[in-house]
């Protein structure tokens, strides 16, 4: 079912990717003006000219506009690649369209450790006041880096990772993380337990020029090195053995992708807590629009993962200002339906 | 129209407030429900242009604010957008880089330290009553409030017997949660002349029914809203949970507002009051005077 499911897309329907491309690097600049223009303060495209500009604008506006709305527009467009990207490959990766990063367990074990910290961090006296904002967003990239490791190592056999237990592996290992998450919550008391909840639902309200100069960079380097291997995903649409005697370096290409993949949503997810769903919507919706060839796919799924985020970042801001929305429950309240929409449109036109 | 003036009484607020009437602010974002219920007791609700959700009373007047979300989980941006000139927040307002946020864009924040106790209201009144410039009418809530927790203290102090009282902060098909040590119910229980029969755990914890029979309260403690929600006293005490214990037996259920009991507010003493008589039903308590605090 999976490789027929990609193959199928291929066919027919799909726009070439030099049309779509380009459409969506313009939604992608649409989105951000949009983005950085709307919020519980009205903010005009001329006020945003001016601020940037060094123009004459109001001083509260003007550090609303570059303190808060760039960086956290910024910062959208990056974890919405970074997710997209990260789900594209993995879907690859396992040939499996159900796939995502929280696969691998990358989002789970730095979920585990968020929640750890959020009961026990208070009690941990050596990290300095100073750094404790931090602290939290490394011991969750750190959780989530080990975990996939763990799933991993697991899944090794005869000196090769064995996807399809690696696919088995990481629920088991997701399982007995959820279980942690469940005793921590246990462990916690209410007010915790509320901020475990909250981080489960992700927010970009977190975000500075701070936090991005960490997640931005990471960002771009994942998803430059995700299309440096667009060629061998592309092979292991084939099968692995295929792939191989295509030429490619399977063994060390799955490995790459891991890490960068792991890496990659585990910095975005360490400062922004899980948001659900943009790694599955987004490289789904690229595929039925040009076609599963896996370089175009994973340009075109960074652009629309960035879209999305940022179109769902602010609603989340506008629905019940001025209090904010956590961003995991619009991402899935606003892409499962449209994804369903296209999903029965296509099934239409063509069986699936 | 009004950022100018958003920005200047932010950087005076941040260094010392001045307590002249004219610097009193104009637009107070209220977090916190004991916050919120001081600065209307003080006489400066008409003021608040905003609350977050815990801000439940006076209910009428705090209904149709704007709200600025849950205390732990505010945006910057959703409360400059109210253009509050003082901001105040109870201690466990957050998250934490949103207020670092808010305090470097020169938002006129004052933070409040204490835990949340029976202690902490004196001290929080004074301090709202210092931050929005209204010192005497401070005074002269804390000297009714302190009166009225003296009489109502005294009161519990001769109380000869000391029902054992289970609180449930949830009950229903997902099982029991009682409130261990350290919980504002757990301080009211005691305040009240009870002993909380769920000692040894911290916080609300899920509380077997066996365990729960075990303990044999003499008396249950919930907020009424969880018994509106089961269906009143009478389907509580059948709950198949409950239902074997002699308090439930004897319907020795007692039902109080969640947000009265539970707030540590200018109207606590009142709270301490109305649980010491409903755990005591064989006592009579004197009433306390109404206060124009308790009668929002």
């Amino acid at each position: 079912m999976t490789e027929s499911t990609i193959a199928a897309s291929g066919e027919g329907a799909a726009q070439p990717a030099a049309v779509v491309l380009p459409l969506l690097v313009v939604a992608v600049i649409a989105a951000f003006l949009l983005s950085v223009a709307l919020g519980p303060i009205p903010i005009t495209l001329s006020e945003i000219g001016a601020a940037l500009t060094g123009g004459p604008v109001d001083a509260m506006l003007r550090d609303i506009i570059l303190d808060l709305r760039i960086p956290r527009s910024l910062m959208g467009l990056a974890v919405g690649a970074v997710l997209a990207v990260g789900g594209t490959a993995m879907q690859g990766l396992f040939r499996n369209p159900l796939a995502d990063p929280t696969l691998i367990g990358v989002s789970g074990g730095a979920a585990l450790a968020a929640a750890s910290f959020i009961v026990f961090g208070a009690s941990l006296a050596f990290i300095p006041d100073g750094l404790r904002l931090y602290a939290m967003p490394v011991a969750a990239f750190l959780g989530g880096i080990i975990v996939v490791l763990v799933i991993q190592r697991l899944a090794q056999r005869d000196g090769h990772t064995d996807i399809a237990t690696m696919l088995l592996a990481g629920i088991a290992v997701n399982a007995v993380v959820m279980a942690g998450i469940g005793l921590l919550t246990f462990i916690g008391d209410d007010t915790q337990l509320r901020t475990i909840n909250f981080w489960m639902l992700g927010s970009l309200g977190g975000s500075g020029w701070g936090p991005l100069s960490a997640v931005g960079p990471v960002s771009l380097l994942v998803v430059l090195a995700c299309l440096a291997l667009a060629r061998v995903l592309d092979g292991m649409m084939l099968g692995e053995r295929e792939a191989q005697t295509l030429g490619f370096n399977v063994e060390t290409a799955k490995r790459l992708l891991i890490v960068a993949v792991a890496a990659g949503v585990g910095t975005a997810v360490a400062f922004c807590g899980v948001i659900v769903f943009v790694g599955i919507v987004a490289p789904h919706m690229v595929r039925i629009a040009i076609g599963p060839a896996h370089r175009p796919l994973l340009i075109g799924a960074a652009l629309l993962g960035g879209i999305l985020m940022l179109l769902a970042d602010t609603l989340c801001r506008l629905i019940v200002a001025p209090a904010e929305l956590p961003i995991g429950i619009v991402t899935s309240l606003l892409g499962a339906p449209f994804f369903l929409a296209l999903l029965i449109g296509r099934s239409r036109t063509q069986s699936v | 129209m009004h950022r100018r003036t958003f920005l200047a009484a932010g950087a005076a607020l941040l260094t010392v407030r001045p307590a002249s009437a004219a610097a009193a602010p104009q637009r107070i974002v209220c977090v916190g429900g004991a916050i919120t219920e001081i600065v209307f007791a003080l006489g400066e609700g008409a003021h608040v242009i905003a609350v977050d959700t815990t801000s439940l009373y006076p209910w009428r007047a705090v209904a149709p604010l704007p709200k600025v979300g849950y205390l732990r989980q505010l945006s910057v941006e959703g409360i400059l957008s109210t253009r509050p000139d003082l901001i105040l927040a109870d201690v466990d307002a957050g998250p934490k880089n949103v207020l670092d946020q808010l305090q470097s864009m020169g938002a006129p924040i004052a933070h409040f330290h204490a835990e949340h106790s029976v202690g902490s209201v004196v001290p929080k009144i004074r301090f709202v009553g210092e931050a929005i410039g209204h010192k005497p009418e401070a005074e002269a809530v804390l000297e009714g409030y302190s009166a009225d927790l003296k009489s109502v203290e005294t009161t519990v102090a001769g109380l000869t017997r000391h029902p054992k009282v289970l609180f449930l902060i949830a009950a229903g098909t997902a099982g029991l949660r009682g409130a261990g040590e350290g919980t504002a119910a757990a301080e009211m229980i005691v305040r009240a002349g009870g002993i909380n029969s769920f000692a040894g755990v911290n916080g609300y914890k899920p509380v077997s029914a066996e365990a729960a029979l075990a303990a044999d309260p003499d008396c249950l403690l919930m907020m009424q809203q969880t018994v509106d929600e089961l269906g009143g006293v009478n389907a509580v005490a059948m709950m198949p949970a409950l239902a074997k214990l002699s308090a439930a037996k004897a319907k020795r259920i007692v039902a109080l507002d969640g947000n009265y009991m539970l707030n540590f507010g200018p109207r606590t003493a009142h709270a301490i009051r109305d649980l010491a008589a409903a755990l005591h039903p064989d006592a009579t308590l004197p009433t306390l005077p109404q206060r124009p605090w308790t009668t929002a």
